[in-house]
């Protein structure tokens, strides 16, 4: 399949996965009552459409992200989920709730909430990335080992937390991610952060795709590869943090919209993936949360799904692998 | 020009000429080859003296990734070029045709050939390091052709550990201990090579060409 058919493709199916998105929730609502208006259209407009253009919008994000990061660690097992970095910034995240319980107004909460999931993303991602050295697999590993840090600093922080402060989100947001109420504020947010995220990492993916081949080539061509995966690692921990601030943490997008993308075009360089990824991400992201809300005839997180789509994936490539290591 | 990596001086005063053709930079593993192309190249910076080169200069690195992506893809890596000029020169190397081959899907050699193009495309003085290294010799002979005919086009700097290429060589750097040595091609005997690398090397004529027999005691 050529990229631009890809891309048309993904495209297409947008409008019937946003119907089937705001058909699920609590209330499974048939096409004709999505449209027809009157106490309806609360429950569409105020609430659930919000929820689909969030979904379609972290979507594309995390996608490219994955891309991204696929590209320059020369690894095609990471993504932001992997790597701790969605653990990391769902503790920052918390942490918020907690300085909001000794006294820092909830109102400025998003002032603070985001540069605090950016730090600890950050954190988390440096962490994974150097104890990897670039290692396939050792990456893999170190990035479930910081996750699991992470997830359990959340869970203890939760416990405490729930108890004074009700309002707070579940655990399971925390470590599976529920896109089920975002506002149109939120929205917008992320609208901003996909548009640049997406110009940025297409007009750059043939910077990446030198970085890929060779740290030395790079340099010749003026770009100093530490240094430049440094700032997309940032780029993404930010997109990252301000995500799981929202709907909490949605793994393996990042995993599954680049898998496809390779495997359709039969061509893994960024100049080819990392469009149409952005492409894929909006409408796997809307199935996934469109089966996450209600097609099974009730709701589970979000990352359940994306889990039972990608685990997969990685058990393929572990396969794979070891074949090549017997022949 | 002197060239200091976390310190330690790699090469010490190390001054030598560029001529038209093929530059050959031999010495010892660790003797600062890969450290004069990456200096030239402009990855490292002299801590004395300077490089002075005219125009653009293309790279093919020693060690690269098995990327899988198009040739054409590998090509365009880095950006901002036609890509005209990247077919012209893959068409030159031997490769036309190959664009639409997946990169990690070809031979060593032709990998090198893929990069080669690259760098010819991307310099008029195009720095190679090592680039006949782990090819069997009929792959070997495929890149000595390629380089033997295309130096009259565009200036070479290539270090190798490989003796053989000093008969394609117009100029011959030895490094030892951080220094350089220019010679003519035809300077280039056992003697100088047996004090180069520590280990007896016996030059033979054989059809035109220099055959080089290092003597292993074992």
């Amino acid at each position: 399949m050529s990229g631009r058919n890809l891309v048309l493709f993904s495209l297409a199916s947008l409008p019937p996965l946003f119907v089937l998105f705001l058909s699920t929730g609590a209330v499974f609502l048939t096409p004709d009552k999505l449209f027809a208006g009157g106490p309806y259209s609360v429950i569409v407009y105020g609430i659930r459409l919000p929820a689909a253009i969030a979904a379609a919008l972290i979507g594309s994000i995390l996608a490219v992200s994955g891309a991204v990061m696929q590209t320059l660690y020369r690894n095609p097992l990471l993504d932001p989920y992997i790597t701790g970095t969605a653990s990391g910034a769902a503790f920052g995240a918390l942490l918020a709730y907690a300085l909001a319980v000794v006294g820092l107004s909830p109102a400025y909460m998003l002032l603070y909430q985001v540069p605090l999931a950016f730090l600890f993303a950050t954190a988390a991602s440096i962490a994974t990335l150097a104890a990897g050295r670039g290692r396939v697999y050792a990456t893999v590993i170190g990035g479930v080992a910081v996750s699991y840090i992470f997830s359990a600093a959340t869970t203890i922080g939760l416990s405490y937390l729930s108890s004074r402060e009700p309002q707070i989100p579940p655990l399971a947001f925390w470590l599976f991610g529920y896109i089920d109420y975002v506002s149109y504020r939120a929205d917008a947010l992320l609208a901003v952060v996909a548009a640049g995220l997406i110009a940025a990492a297409v007009k750059e993916a043939r910077r990446m795709d030198l970085v890929a081949i060779s740290d030395e080539l790079a340099h010749v061509r003026g770009i100093k590869p530490d240094r430049y995966r440094l700032f997309w690692i940032s780029a993404i921990s930010l997109s990252t943090a301000l995500i799981v601030s929202q709907v909490g943490v949605v793994g393996f997008l990042g995993l599954m919209a680049p898998h496809m993308a390779r495997m359709a075009l039969k061509n893994g360089s960024a100049a080819a993936v990392v469009p149409a990824s952005a492409a894929l991400g909006a409408p796997v992201l809307l199935a996934s949360g469109a089966l996450a809300r209600g097609l099974l005839g009730f709701s589970v997180p979000v990352t359940a799904i994306t889990s039972i789509f990608s685990a997969p994936i990685i058990i393929l490539a572990l396969v794979h692998a070891g074949k090549r290591i017997d022949s | 020009m002197t060239v200091s990596l976390g310190g330690v001086p790699v090469l010490v005063d190390v001054s030598f000429d560029i001529v038209d053709g093929l530059n050959l930079v031999l010495g010892p593993n660790g003797s600062g080859k890969t450290t004069l192309l990456r200096t030239i190249a402009g990855i490292y910076r002299p801590q004395r003296g300077s490089v002075e080169v005219d125009g653009d200069v293309g790279y093919m690195p020693a060690e690269f990734s098995d990327a899988y992506m198009t040739v054409m893809d590998v090509l365009l890596a880095g950006g901002g070029r036609p890509p005209s000029r990247y077919l012209a020169w893959l068409a030159a190397v031997g490769l036309g045709g190959y664009e639409r081959r997946i990169f990690s899907e070809l031979s060593t050699g032709q990998k090198r050939l893929v990069l080669l193009a690259k760098a010819l495309a991307e310099g008029r003085l195009v720095l190679l390091d090592e680039p006949t290294a782990n090819l069997d010799p009929a792959r070997k002979a495929v890149i000595m052709r390629v380089l033997q005919r295309l130096k009259k086009l565009k200036t070479f700097i290539v270090a190798s550990h490989d003796l053989d290429l000093v008969n394609i060589a117009d100029s011959v750097v030895l490094l030892r201990g951080g220094r350089a040595v220019q010679l003519r091609p035809e300077e280039v005997d056992g003697e100088v090579l047996s004090e180069t690398y520590g280990l007896p090397i016996e030059v033979v004529r054989s059809g035109g060409h220099k055959l080089f027999l290092p003597r292993y005691d074992f």
